[in-house]
């Protein structure tokens, strides 16, 4: 899945203003990212937070009917949660059991995956907004940091880098697996075959194998690392034990 | 033993798919390639979209792993016509035929339909799922299924497959009738694998379709009927 992020205007004053009594950073790192949308599913998020309203209204043309009946899936902890869009209703949303119901917009925030089921023509979406920062910095040249927590409560989250970057799922996206802390959980690639999911690439991590990686059908293979593109969503199996914490600095 | 091994494992074979499902969603007319329309003389075009007056349209969804067309046919039909689903069952089952899923009618938004029950058979009907979701029998979940719909005008005929049935199997007079493509989607497993809405314009979506009327009486026998009618008016008021 190509992907194209460009950053459109400057950072500006990012770094932390000292004679302040507290710390000060800031978020004003903005530009776009469009991702290009397929017929059918894609798994996919909202890689930039858009002035902290994030709800799929501000995300998506829900007035015009151009979306009408595309769906945006997501995960709730054991399945998929659908709210279809149809412009005819207050909300622009509707269930997809009858078609009737009014539906509040979902919020995608960034590092909150999503599956989006384009019922429309192959697309482009732009998302406008700022790189979504959670704190400051903690190091020289760092403007800010992100945590993005991988729950263990359940069997799979569906996330996503917060940071609008793409690349191997630890040497970029930084889900290290310190000590092998992480070793035995899995990252799940979607197999869009044609707009529908045929099932997932399973990868394991594995702190014994040279790259990290191993096969989950057997556990004796070295797999290359997944790699994850910019505005995509991936669900992740966190079996740690405890929740993980996924910092990413900027 | 060999024989008693094989045996026991066919039978797990057949006693896994009786018992396998997987789901589907079964309402249309979010978008408007899916909404439902009917005609206004027998063979003719669309004249409109389904009215506002909740349930006098019936749908009947069908499902099979093994069929991909009806009695050789893929395309939507309507009116009189000798591929309905319903008259080519086949086993009645997935793994051979055609099955039953659900029955939905129209709400009141023009063109549109949603689920109202599940079951696979015409009497054998329960609720939905709680979101509104059905099971597809015989097929689990992120199996691949051939599915089908046909709608139909319930006044005189009846909201359920089996007065359809009768109905047609009568002559099929003064109705509407109409049936979808063959499609195929991946059933959901309520986990993963997300749960398909049969009608889109997705790869293997089903588009909304045309309910065409039937056999109207011909005019001599429309006259024919007026004047027996008339007739006995006469023959009470000399009396």
């Amino acid at each position: 899945m190509k992907k194209t992020l460009l950053m459109a205007a400057a950072a500006l004053a990012a770094g932390i203003i000292s004679s302040q009594a507290q710390p000060v950073y800031s978020q004003n790192i903005v530009g776009y990212v469009n991702i290009p949308v397929a017929v059918g599913y894609t798994a996919m998020d909202n890689p930039l937070s858009n002035n902290g309203n994030n709800s799929a209204t501000n995300l998506f043309d829900t007035t015009s009917g151009a979306n009408d009946g595309s769906i945006i899936l997501q995960w709730a902890g054991t399945h998929y949660t659908q709210v279809v869009f149809d412009s005819s209703k207050a909300t622009g949303f509707t269930d997809v059991g009858s078609g009737s119901q009014t539906l509040t917009p979902p919020v995608l925030a960034p590092g909150t995956g999503f599956l989006f089921n384009n019922q429309g023509a192959s697309n482009t979406f732009t998302f406008t907004g700022s790189v979504a920062v959670d704190g400051p910095g903690t190091a020289t040249n760092v403007v800010g940091v992100t945590t993005n927590i991988l729950s263990a409560g359940t069997v799979y989250v569906l996330p996503s880098s917060k940071i609008a970057i793409g690349g191997g799922i630890s040497s970029v996206l930084g889900i290290k697996n310190v000590g092998g802390a992480l070793d035995g959980s899995i990252v799940l690639i979607p197999n869009i075959i044609n707009g529908i999911i045929r099932g997932y690439t399973q990868t394991v991590f594995d702190s014994s194998k040279a790259t990290g990686f191993t096969d989950i059908g057997s556990g004796s293979q070295t797999l290359a690392e997944p790699v994850i593109a910019v505005g995509q969503s991936f669900l992740f199996s966190n079996q740690s034990g405890s929740d993980y914490q996924w910092i990413q600095s900027l | 033993m060999k024989k008693y091994i094989i045996a026991t494992t066919a039978l797990l074979v057949v006693a896994t798919s009786a018992f396998s499902q997987g789901l589907v969603y079964f309402s249309a007319g979010s978008s408007v390639a899916t909404r439902m329309s009917t005609n206004s003389v027998v063979g003719g075009p669309s004249t409109g979209l389904t009215g506002t007056t909740p349930g006098l349209y019936y749908y009947a969804l069908f499902a099979s792993a093994s069929q991909a067309n009806v009695n050789g046919n893929t395309t939507a039909i309507s009116g009189l016509n000798a591929n309905y689903v319903f008259n080519n069952l086949g086993s009645g089952v997935p793994s051979t035929g055609w099955e039953l899923v659900g029955i939905g009618t129209n709400n009141a938004s023009s063109g549109r339909m949603q689920p109202a029950s599940q079951g696979t058979t015409s009497a054998g009907q329960s609720i939905p799922n709680a979101d509104l979701s059905l099971n597809v029998q015989g097929i689990a979940g992120a199996g691949s299924a051939n599915i089908v719909a046909v709608g139909w005008y319930s006044p005189g005929i009846g909201p359920d497959l089996a007065s359809l049935q009768t109905w047609y199997g009568a002559g099929a007079f003064n109705g509407w009738i109409g049936q979808s493509v063959v499609g195929n989607v991946v059933l959901g497993d309520g986990g993963t694998i997300p749960s398909p809405n049969v009608f889109g314009t997705g790869p293997g979506q089903l588009g909304g379709f045309m309910m065409g009327l039937t056999i109207v009486p011909e005019p001599t026998t429309l006259a024919l009927a007026a004047f027996g009618g008339a007739s006995l008016l006469l023959f009470r008021r000399k009396k």
